[in-house]
């Protein structure tokens, strides 16, 4: 009998996990990074970004192959739509919730989702403690995106309060040369 | 009154339970086993260490479990049962088979036909050493430590080795026993 | 109608209490004896079990102006609700709450087994769990 191996697995199909399964892991793996950092938030939040980054090329490749209406790298505004919507439905399996230019810096865009989220919704301190993000984690995944679609950019994620609400905004910023003739 | 199956229960928990895309989960394991490789020693030291957290896992999970399922488990058989059949259905949405008892019953292999954590992962000669699914172990181990179970999880075949399937080899050390009865009837 | 409801961890402290209907919070060192009476009453009620049963130690409290039911889980932790002497389901109140713990306290990273739990969103949830809906 042939055995199968990764090749033959079938690439259009999709399976799941219970959240529960990825918040212990994610819950761990802050851990993991909380120590090594020393308990400082900003190098965790830098940790947590550096995780994320490699999952952006996998899943580039994945949605794009599922979804044939998601065509790759076409200009800068096309990729951030990519990332509001079939990627976010996904990952997360929703849309996020509002995609907006700077109006000031116009190499800044901002993705933004309601809270709770699924890197916060666990792994948060309690309140005023706005200083750490969890889904620093996402931001990575983003910023791994773009640098394969070849728009490299920083992105970071913050926490934004509103009276009643709470979102996280991923603040996308790129590199100058980046926003240039790309958009 | 005949209780539920471990199977019947897990199907019925996972059917409930809340979902993520499975590759989300895989690649983020993935990536912390990348992490390791590259801020640890030597490939021992990364087995040790996936194993610890899945340990750290494996004492939280538990009360995850128990507070979700309804389980009584008297013999050994049932634990084993309880950990393939509703355990791995819970989170990870498949179920393994219980095998290869030794003659005391105290030791289990659990098989893996099929694993989540696995999805899109080629080990190449130069990690032929890794234990990436040591996690599993340590969570096992974890958890039967906080229901007063001593263990010994080791990974005994491993299909990114090219076994033909993943073996999950379990060795009950030691079982204390409580003087209460706790309220799970 | 719910006054009291805390956890106590596997060695016998108090990590967690919130309380209702204006009932009044326990002191520190109050809180401590408090927990040390629970744990030998449980202890007592192990040895004075009568031979071939189950010892379950202390489950409910009965008096005339209020009951305390205790929810132990295999784990050794122990979910306690202190309500008025007509409630109901006092008991699945108590494993609704172990829930709420095993997701907003054992999910997150920043906290550390065994200590005081400060978790906005287990305050939230075990609120919407004990406080009347309707008065």
């Amino acid at each position: 009998m042939k055995r199968t191996t990764v090749y033959d697995r079938n690439l259009k199909a999709k399976r799941e996990v219970s959240v529960s399964a990825f918040h212990f892991l994610f819950s761990e793996i802050v851990q993991y990074c909380l120590a090594k950092a020393n308990s400082d938030a900003q190098e965790l939040e830098r940790q947590l970004e550096e995780l994320g980054q490699p999952l952006g090329a996998k899943f580039l490749e994945l949605v794009c192959f599922r979804d044939r209406n998601s065509k790759k790298d076409i200009n800068i505004i096309e990729c951030l739509r990519f990332i509001h919507g079939p990627l976010w439905k996904t990952l997360f399996n929703k849309n996020a919730d509002e995609l907006e230019q700077n109006t000031e810096e116009h190499d800044t865009f901002m993705i933004s989702e309601k809270e709770p989220s699924l890197c916060n919704q666990f792994a948060c301190l309690p309140k005023g403690d706005d200083y750490l993000n969890c889904g620093a984690f996402v931001a990575g995944i983003i910023e791994g995106i773009l640098a394969s679609a070849n728009f490299p950019a920083k992105v970071s994620a913050i926490f934004k309060n509103d009276e009643e609400s709470r979102k996280t905004v991923f603040l996308v910023k790129f590199n100058s040369d980046t926003i240039d003739g790309n958009y | 009154m005949a209780r539920k199956s471990s199977q019947v229960q897990g199907e019925q928990i996972w059917n409930q339970s809340e979902k993520v895309n499975a590759e989300l989960f895989a690649f983020t394991y993935g990536s912390l086993v990348v992490k390791l490789i590259r801020e640890l020693e030597n490939i021992s030291e990364v087995n040790r260490q996936l194993e610890t957290m899945g340990y750290n896992i494996g004492l939280r999970l538990i009360d995850d479990f128990l507070s979700k399922n309804d389980v009584t488990c008297e013999t050994t058989k049932d634990t084993a049962e309880v950990i393939a059949k509703t355990g791995f259905r819970m989170y990870l949405g498949v179920t393994c088979d219980v095998t290869n008892w030794n003659a005391d019953e105290n030791e289990f292999s659990l098989i893996l036909a099929d694993n989540p954590l696995t999805e899109f992962v080629e080990l190449n000669e130069d990690y032929r050493d890794l234990k990436y699914l040591n996690l599993l172990c340590g969570v096992i181990r974890g958890a039967l430590e906080m229901v007063r179970i001593k263990s010994v999880c080791t990974l005994e075949r491993d299909s990114l080795k090219g076994d033909e399937f993943t073996e999950l080899r379990v060795v009950i050390k030691e079982k204390v026993q409580d003087e209460y009865e706790p309220d799970d009837d | 109608m719910h006054y009291h409801f805390f956890i106590v961890n596997k060695i016998g402290l108090i990590i967690y209490d919130r309380y209702y209907q204006g009932t009044a919070k326990l002191s520190a060192n109050d809180m401590i004896r408090f927990s040390s009476t629970l744990n030998s009453v449980h202890l007592i009620s192990a040895q004075i079990t009568p031979p071939n049963l189950r010892k379950t130690g202390l489950k409910v409290l009965n008096t005339k102006t209020f009951k305390l039911f205790c929810y132990q889980t295999t784990t050794g932790v122990m979910f306690c609700l202190v309500s008025d002497p007509n409630s109901q389901d006092m008991e699945s109140l108590c494993k609704k709450a172990y829930q709420h713990y095993s997701d907003y306290v054992l999910k997150n990273p920043f906290y550390e087994t065994d200590q005081q739990i400060r978790i906005e969103g287990f305050d939230q949830a075990i609120d919407r769990l004990f406080l009347e809906k309707a008065v």
